[in-house]
């Protein structure tokens, strides 16, 4: 509904102020970004996870109805494909972040492609910033846990390797084990998102664009408007993706902090 | 992906090192080059360490 008055009235070549969408509430509305879509879709995308949960598990059967059986599947696949498959059997302990994360991160992304809202919260680098954030003091935190202070530190920065040759190394462990992570995790979700959001845009825009500026146009606007429809679907693709590359990660650095060294 | 992560970082941190070296001494260039060059060796003798069998 917000999403198509702004489409159609945007200029042609998308810029990163088509991100930055009105305010909501009505007073106050010049330059004020305290509740806009994307606030709003967030919460929406929390209430209905914290709903569907609810819902779904108010009376568990033995077995189980069409919503308890989506519910356990989608913990199922968590649990069973991501958390224990790549901590071991000390993953079931993560499988509720992990799915939480999983499917926050799935419905954010959706967003993007559902018709008339077509825009993922995490095309603000915000909120996969704040995942990563999260994440990287989890894995952390849970390696000082099971190894103590300077035993994870050590483990985590000293390889096994001659001592000559430690000097060299132990920098670029630092940097790729402590800087780089939480900073490639946002930014793929987020330029994934993002570059997503932006070729919709280029594509719908560009059909606009052409129809207005000729009539004779037309088929050429018409076949830009199929490549949304097909770049729709590569979209579905790469929400998925996305979603699951995120948890993957965060498991496999949680399941590195635990590892013992070898 | 670790892998990876490995071979850029040892790159962009010795080469970095490198680099301020360079600003240091007043060089043009060596020092970042023989640093990126040393850096991309640490992060395979890194990558066969950690990740190797």
């Amino acid at each position: 509904m917000i999403g198509q008055s702004t489409v159609l009235a945007a200029e042609f070549p998308p810029s990163v102020e088509d991100f930055y969408l009105p305010s909501i509430l009505p007073w106050g509305a010049h330059d004020s970004y305290w509740f806009t879509k994307i606030t709003f879709l967030v919460w929406l995308t929390v209430a209905l996870i914290i709903l569907f949960f609810l819902v779904a598990y108010r009376k568990p059967q033995l077995v189980p109805t069409k919503k308890q059986w989506l519910a356990e599947s989608a913990y199922g696949f968590v649990r069973n494909n991501i958390a224990v498959e790549m901590i071991g059997p000390k993953g079931v302990a993560f499988a509720p972040y992990l799915t939480t994360l999983f499917l926050f991160i799935i419905l954010n992304n959706f967003w993007g492609i559902v018709p008339l809202v077509q825009i993922s919260p995490n095309s603000h680098i915000a909120f996969p910033a704040f995942l990563a954030i999260i994440s990287y003091f989890m894995f952390i935190i849970v390696g000082i846990r099971h190894h103590g202070f300077v035993k994870y530190f050590k483990t985590a920065l000293i390889p096994p390797a001659p001592w000559f040759i430690l000097p060299l190394l132990i920098p670029i462990e630092f940097f790729s084990n402590f800087l780089v992570r939480p900073f490639s995790l946002a930014v793929r979700l987020f330029a994934n998102m993002f570059a997503g959001h932006m070729l919709l845009l280029v594509f719908t825009l560009g059909g606009f664009a052409m129809i207005n500026a000729n009539v004779w146009f037309a088929p050429f606007s018409i076949v830009s408007w199929l490549m949304t429809i097909a770049l729709t679907l590569l979209e579905f693709l790469v929400i998925c993706l996305q979603a699951y590359v995120f948890t993957v990660l965060t498991a496999s650095y949680v399941q590195g902090a635990l590892a013992d060294e070898h | 992906m670790t892998a990876l992560t490995y071979l850029l970082a040892g790159m962009l941190v010795w080469g970095g090192i490198g680099w301020l070296v360079d600003h240091w001494v007043g060089t043009n260039g060596i020092f970042a080059g023989i640093g990126a060059v040393v850096g991309i060796g640490g992060g395979v003798y890194l990558i066969v360490r950690r990740l190797g069998a």
